[in-house]
């Protein structure tokens, strides 16, 4: 538990609050589902388009509280419009990123980051603040990887979100944006936690254990 | 918030927009609403704490089911996409006293109360919508325990006084006083041992009066004496049916106590039902009952289908359904035999007119082939044959043209094999009994799930007692019919791995007669055979049974309700496909389904399979 600790870049006062975090159940604690929308996989090349989040507050999800920022400083959609539907002139009157990380650090306090497939889109974000890319987070998919390879399931080409969400009953969402995509997640989450803790606790370490 | 704040719940709102009545909110009020949703994920068997007395909630399921059960475990509510719960709490401040159980795994909203309060404020439809589905849930809850259509009224319901009788030894003056005083029409006629006769104002007119009687004269002398008496847990039009068969307007009321001593109910009149109800099937069946001609009976069968289609859309009971429209063809089909005898005489010998399949058990539906058979009396001679032959074709030819088809495996008083004296009926039933071949069996099942339509009842009875005793104790025989039993399974993995047809025109379906009734018919059957029970409708069979050892009372409730409910799906199916003016078929696919319903046809599978696992333990121990 420590040598993670020690990968954390926490804010000053944060390590208690990690600390004690660790030991509580998933339903005590806040979480901020995060997905972004991106003009390339390649984090060298790409840049972040939107950015979504929803919080989990106590195993409630609040899409009330959520936020959807689309962001004006990116050099053009490209070919990926064809994914997220985004154009050019729709983020004209966007933000900017400097605006945009500061409304997400304001909103991910006291909130432990959660995502599908972090990895990518931490990598995005470390590349404007460098802390991202040392974050703990929960992750979806590596949990989602972690109960299907124990219960000896195939996880190749089964852990994209919606094949995920299918597993649990959760509905198909048709649209397709980083909020959409981020109440997904959330939902996919809450999902899994209640199939794994039943009437037992979870805490928020086998959780960042499983999303390793 | 800027030009996003509409993007910011997008998918909450487009849910919301589906569900009435938060599609009539203007937009600011569906923006208020989706913004204070909060959503919790429930996992299938749990039973979630929601009901929260500080705290009362509006809950709005986005996927999955889930069922609301008040402190006594009674059910209250069954919700699945889309549905609403919480709100009566809501609506009244009363305490919550209700817990919900998870169904199916799912996605619940909840809105807070001030918000919902708000909501109501500020738009009447909204008020309205949970006002009225209040008032609905209050009136569900009552039928959810005891059902009060129109078909399922009794014999019971209808007699309203305590009977009026007067003793056997009375004598006709004191009888008239008697009716005048009381002011009715008739009198129920009691002697030592019970229920002796009837007397009725027309009795008095034509037997006493109109032939000079001296008033003294004792009641037993002008009476109608061993009345047809109907039970009083029989259906209204059962008891019409009665009435019209005989042509009688007085029907004793009797209940038929456990130890089989007679209580006497009351008096049923003509009066009594006409009054109480004009619906639709009495029409029919009285209708069926009186016209004369055989292009008569075919225009009523024409009314068949409405008939049918109506009681599906009022949501009857399939059982109901079954045993109404079987009910009409019953009526048809004496009416045919009538017509028969008045065209070529008074019969030669005594005769039963049989009905096998379902038409026998009183589970006819849309759509259903002829099933019949002549029982002759063992006085016949060979020249009576032309007579009952003749007979046979113009009751199997008004059939057809009624509708019901001529049976395509020839089961027909028409055929020879099937028109014969008593002795060579009981030689074929034990010739299937005694050398049981599967395969035998398999086309023989129907005839023993045999009812009398019209005929000699003495001769019936002596066919179906030696057919019942001989099957009694024949463990080879029972164990042929178990096997052929085992052979047609529900499909128990409904949910994911749905075991369906596979070929052919009903691709991917999953037929509701041949793996959902046709079990369960068969289960009773087997069960009715082996303690001799006389009873041919399945849940007549499962009922008596019940009362003895070999099945539980909780087993054969379950059962009960597993195939009360597999019917009903397959009444409703037939109805949307009527509806649609296709043909009814059996075939149902996964997508024609709900969540809730599928979960509750799961259930009722489990159900069949655990019986079908108690059946052969039973019938086929060491044998299989």
């Amino acid at each position: 538990m420590l040598q993670w600790l020690n990968k954390l870049s926490l804010g000053r006062g944060q390590e208690d609050w990690f600390v004690d975090a660790l030991n509580k159940d998933f339903r005590q604690l806040e979480f901020l589902a995060l997905d972004l929308e991106l003009t390339s996989l390649d984090p060298q090349q790409g840049d972040i388009l939107s950015i979504g989040y929803v919080p989990i507050i106590e195993g409630f999800i609040c899409p009330g509280e959520g936020r959807h920022c689309l962001i004006s400083e990116h050099s053009g959609v490209g070919d990926s419009a064809i994914i997220h539907g985004i154009r050019d002139c729709d983020t004209d009157g966007g933000h900017t990123m400097e605006d945009a990380l500061a409304q997400l650090d304001q909103a991910r306090q006291g909130k432990v980051l959660l995502l599908h497939h972090a990895g990518l889109d931490l990598a995005f974000l470390a590349k404007h603040q460098s802390e991202y890319g040392k974050l703990l987070a929960a992750d979806t998919m590596q949990i989602e990887f972690q109960r299907r390879t124990r219960q000896g399931q195939p996880v190749a080409n089964s852990l994209r979100l919606n094949q995920c969400r299918d597993r649990y009953n959760l509905p198909a969402y048709k649209a397709h944006n980083a909020l959409t995509d981020a109440l997904a997640t959330a939902e996919l989450f809450l999902a899994q936690m209640s199939y794994m803790s039943g009437q037992d606790e979870i805490n928020l370490a086998e959780i960042l254990r499983l999303s390793r | 918030m800027s030009e996003e704040s509409s993007i910011e719940v997008q998918e909450i709102e487009q849910f919301l927009l589906e569900c009435v009545p938060f599609d009539h909110l203007e937009e600011p009020l569906l923006l208020r609403a989706a913004n204070s949703v909060k959503i919790a994920y429930h996992r299938q068997g749990t039973t979630p704490d929601l009901f929260q007395e500080e705290n009362p909630k509006l809950f709005i399921v986005r996927s999955g089911a889930f069922e609301i059960r008040d402190q006594n475990n009674e059910l209250v509510d069954q919700v699945d996409v889309g549905g609403y719960f919480g709100f009566p709490s809501l609506l009244t401040g009363h305490k919550v006293t209700n817990h919900c159980v998870v169904l199916e795994d799912g996605l619940l909203y909840q809105i807070d109360e001030a918000t919902f309060q708000s909501l109501r404020r500020d738009n009447r439809i909204f008020d309205r919508f949970f006002n009225q589905a209040h008032a609905k849930r209050l009136r569900q809850a009552v039928r959810f325990k005891e059902r009060n259509s129109q078909l399922t009224e009794t014999v019971a319901d209808v007699i309203s006084r305590s009977p009026i009788t007067i003793a056997i030894d009375a004598t006709v003056r004191e009888a008239a006083q008697k009716m005048t005083e009381d002011r009715v029409s008739s009198l129920l006629v009691v002697g030592d041992t019970g229920l002796s006769g009837v007397l009725t104002d027309r009795d008095l007119r034509s037997r006493v009066v109109a032939a000079g009687l001296d008033y003294s004269a004792a009641v037993s002398e002008v009476m109608t004496t061993e009345p047809i008496t109907v039970a009083h847990d029989a259906m209204l039009f059962e008891a019409l049916m009665i009435m019209s068969t005989h042509n009688i307007h007085h029907l004793p009321v009797v209940d038929q106590g456990a130890e089989g001593k007679e209580q006497i109910k009351g008096i049923l009149t003509a009066t009594d039902v006409i009054k109480h109800q004009r619906s639709e099937p009495v029409y029919l069946i009285g209708e069926a009952s009186r016209v004369k001609d055989r292009a008569g009976l075919v225009q009523i069968a024409k009314d068949i289908p409405t008939l049918l289609r109506n009681m599906i859309a009022r949501d009857a009971r399939a059982e109901e359904v079954g045993r109404v429209v079987t009910t009409v063809t019953d009526a048809i089909t004496r009416q045919l035999i009538h017509q028969a005898i008045e065209e070529y005489g008074e019969p030669p010998v005594p005769f039963a007119w049989l009905a096998f399949g379902s038409q026998g058990r009183q589970e006819q539906s849309a759509k259903s082939d002829q099933d019949n058979g002549l029982l002759l009396s063992n006085k016949v001679k060979p020249e009576h044959d032309a007579y009952f032959k003749s007979l046979a074709s113009y009751v199997c030819d008004g059939l057809n043209e009624c509708g019901y088809v001529y049976c395509p495996g020839d089961i027909m008083a028409t055929t020879d094999r099937w028109r014969q004296p008593l002795n060579k009926w009981q030689e074929c039933f034990f010739r299937w009994i005694d050398q049981p071949s599967p395969k035998a069996l398999m086309h023989s099942s129907i005839f023993f799930d045999m009812r009398m339509i019209y005929g000699d009842e003495p001769l019936f009875e002596n066919l179906q007692d030696s057919v019942l005793k001989r099957c009694q104790g024949n463990s080879i025989f029972l164990a042929s019919l178990t096997h052929n039993a085992l052979q047609l399974t529900p499909p128990l993995s409904f949910f994911k791995k749905f075991v369906l047809t596979r070929d052919g025109e009903h691709k991917n379906t999953f037929d509701m007669k041949l793996r959902g009734v046709m079990p369960v018919t068969d289960i009773a059957r087997i069960y009715a055979l082996a303690t001799g029970c006389k009873e041919v409708n399945t849940l007549k069979r499962l009922q008596q049974i019940s009362q003895g050892k070999m099945l539980a009372l909780k087993d054969a409730r379950d059962l009960c309700d597993a195939y009360e409910f597999i019917s009903h799906l397959r009444l409703e199916h037939q109805g949307r496909k009527m509806a649609a003016g296709e043909k009814p078929d059996n075939y149902l696919s996964p997508e024609d389904v709900s969540s809730l319903s599928r979960h509750q046809l799961k259930d009722a599978f489990d159900v069949v399979s655990r019986s079908q696992a108690g059946l052969k333990l039973k019938f086929t121990r060491g044998m299989m």
